[in-house]
């Protein structure tokens, strides 16, 4: 732990130099949840009947803001192109080495992150006039289990398809598909509440959900007890099995790259 | 002059030929990129008609208005993403491995070099589907549109293809002088607006929008093939040519900077 603590600050050095840049990410990133907002107000003030009020729409495309800072990954690109060039053969005796390295850079950005996307919140909410969230310590503590069950997902989804890159020649079509999926059934572009009911189900099943939507509803306050826990189980379930064939592409990912460079 | 004109022509229809053996080449690719434009098309309508489950109108606007927004939108970015695909976008990265100065010293003007690098032709695909979306918005609408009404329309879309143009390259311009492209991912966002009609938002973001003329790219040519032609629409193309021409003196204005900092 001691030594993921000396990678992050490594890193948080590092960022320095991108702290315009990262602003400005920030901005870009609370941009569309806002357009979805004056969308939704733009709809009910014409009298749309919708499953969340005017105040729930305001709550939900602000954490959702927050929560999607939190879990954002980025790594995919970087290790297909280590891999591609040959770079990440000094990490085969150690594989986990590069992901100390890895995990160190994205919290060390996320300090950052935070930094300007907090200021960013507490205005966007006065501007909104957004309803404070009643939350006691039980459901706190559940949350930030869940968002770190969203973060494990994301991550190491993201590394799964970087991973790919030991059989395919450019991953990109692998990792939009994967982030158009989850825009969508992550409930980045809107509610899961709002899709058809057998839409609802399967999106139940899916990954995409833990990572941004079930965190959220548990804090609204949207879910009964018996559906946290429903959902908390999945959600580890799909760690584990994200987990295994992680471990698992990475063991034939070496064997291939083995044979192939020698 | 006529021959330069033609050698542009030439050098389009080249690149247009190496991009689409490039993306038969990388088959998989092209066509998880077909299907996930599909995918988004389906995705936007489905926002679109929930808001639309229970009320005629939203903010003043039927259905066919929002959904005819969005078509033109999706019509005018594939064909901007059609010849100029990534290239704008990844201006920085030309600039920063030194090729800039490579296309600098080229027989052909600085302005298409940075523009037309690669082509992305299964935007074509793209193009199609919001053609089918417009055309079932204007029937469903029971708008008849007159041969007037459309040579307006195809001004106006003209008009917002340059204006697009510009401002994307406007934004890339920045690049010369920052290290990554998180400004551009800024103006994305930013342009994601302009696919919905702008009437949806309030006063102020409208003033903004007209200013850096967003308006135009989608909500002016929709709004004239429903038949409303007001001033916007007269003013569009003497917009584009005035932002054509700003977007083109700030980027040699770069470059005097550029290759006065470099030699």
């Amino acid at each position: 732990m001691n030594k993921l603590g000396v990678v992050i600050k490594m890193a948080v050095a590092d960022e320095l130099i991108y702290r315009t840049d990262i602003l400005i990410f920030v901005l870009a990133g609370v941009i569309r949840p806002i357009v979805m907002i004056l969308l939704w107000l733009a709809a009910i003030n014409s009298g749309a009947k919708t499953p969340f009020s005017k105040e729930e729409f305001i709550q939900y495309y602000l954490l959702v803001m927050f929560v999607d800072i939190v879990v954002g990954v980025w790594s995919s690109p970087f290790i297909s192109a280590k891999i591609r060039s040959g770079r990440i053969s000094p990490y085969f005796i150690r594989p986990f080495n590069y992901i100390f390295f890895d995990l160190g850079n994205n919290i060390g950005e996320k300090i950052f992150k935070f930094l300007y996307l907090l200021p960013i919140l507490a205005i966007l909410s006065w501007a909104f006039h957004a309803n404070p969230i009643n939350f006691n310590i039980v459901i706190l503590l559940v949350f930030l289990l869940s968002l770190i069950n969203a973060f494990a997902i994301n991550y190491l989804l993201d590394i799964c398809v970087g991973l790919f890159a030991f059989w395919i020649d450019d991953i990109e079509a692998l990792r939009e598909t994967n982030d158009l999926l989850g825009l969508i059934f992550s409930g980045f572009i809107f509610p899961l509440a709002i899709l058809p009911i057998f839409v609802q189900q399967v999106a139940l099943i899916l990954p995409f959900r833990y990572t941004l939507s079930f965190p959220i509803e548990i804090l609204m306050g949207k879910l009964s007890n018996a559906e946290i826990i429903t959902g908390l189980g999945i959600g580890t379930f799909w760690t584990m099995a994200i987990v295994m064939l992680t471990v698992l592409i990475w063991r034939k990912g070496i064997k291939k790259y083995s044979a192939m460079g020698d | 002059m006529p021959l330069r004109i033609r050698r542009y022509f030439w050098l389009i229809i080249k690149i247009l030929k190496y991009s689409l053996i490039g993306s038969l080449e990388y088959r998989f690719q092209t066509v998880v990129r077909i299907v996930r434009m599909f995918i988004e098309s389906f995705t936007v309508l489905f926002i679109i008609s929930t808001f639309f489950q229970k009320s005629q109108t939203v903010a003043g606007l039927s259905a066919d208005t929002v959904i005819l927004t969005y078509a033109i939108f999706n019509l005018i970015w594939a064909t901007l993403y059609f010849f100029i695909s990534d290239n704008l976008i990844d201006l920085g990265d030309v600039i920063r491995k030194g090729d800039l100065d490579f296309f600098l010293i080229k027989p052909v003007d600085i302005q298409f070099m940075i523009s037309s690098n690669q082509m992305h032709p299964q935007n074509i695909v793209r193009m199609l589907i919001g053609i089918v979306i417009a055309l079932y918005a204007v029937s469903s609408a029971q708008i008849s549109i007159t041969p007037l009404y459309f040579i307006i329309f195809t001004m106006t879309a003209f008009s917002s293809l340059l204006i697009g143009y510009s401002l994307l390259l406007f934004i890339s311009i920045f690049s010369f002088w920052t290290f990554s492209n998180e400004i551009y991912e800024l103006a994305n966002t930013s342009f994601s607006m302009a696919r919905y009609p702008l009437e949806i938002f309030p006063k102020n973001v409208v003033t903004i929008m007209t200013i850096i003329p967003m308006i135009f790219i989608s909500t002016v040519p929709s709004r004239v093939l429903l038949g409303h032609v007001d001033y916007l629409t007269f003013i569009a193309p003497l917009i584009a040519v005035i932002t054509f021409a700003s977007s083109r003196y700030f980027l040699f204005f770069a470059l005097k900077r550029y290759s006065s900092a470099s030699s």
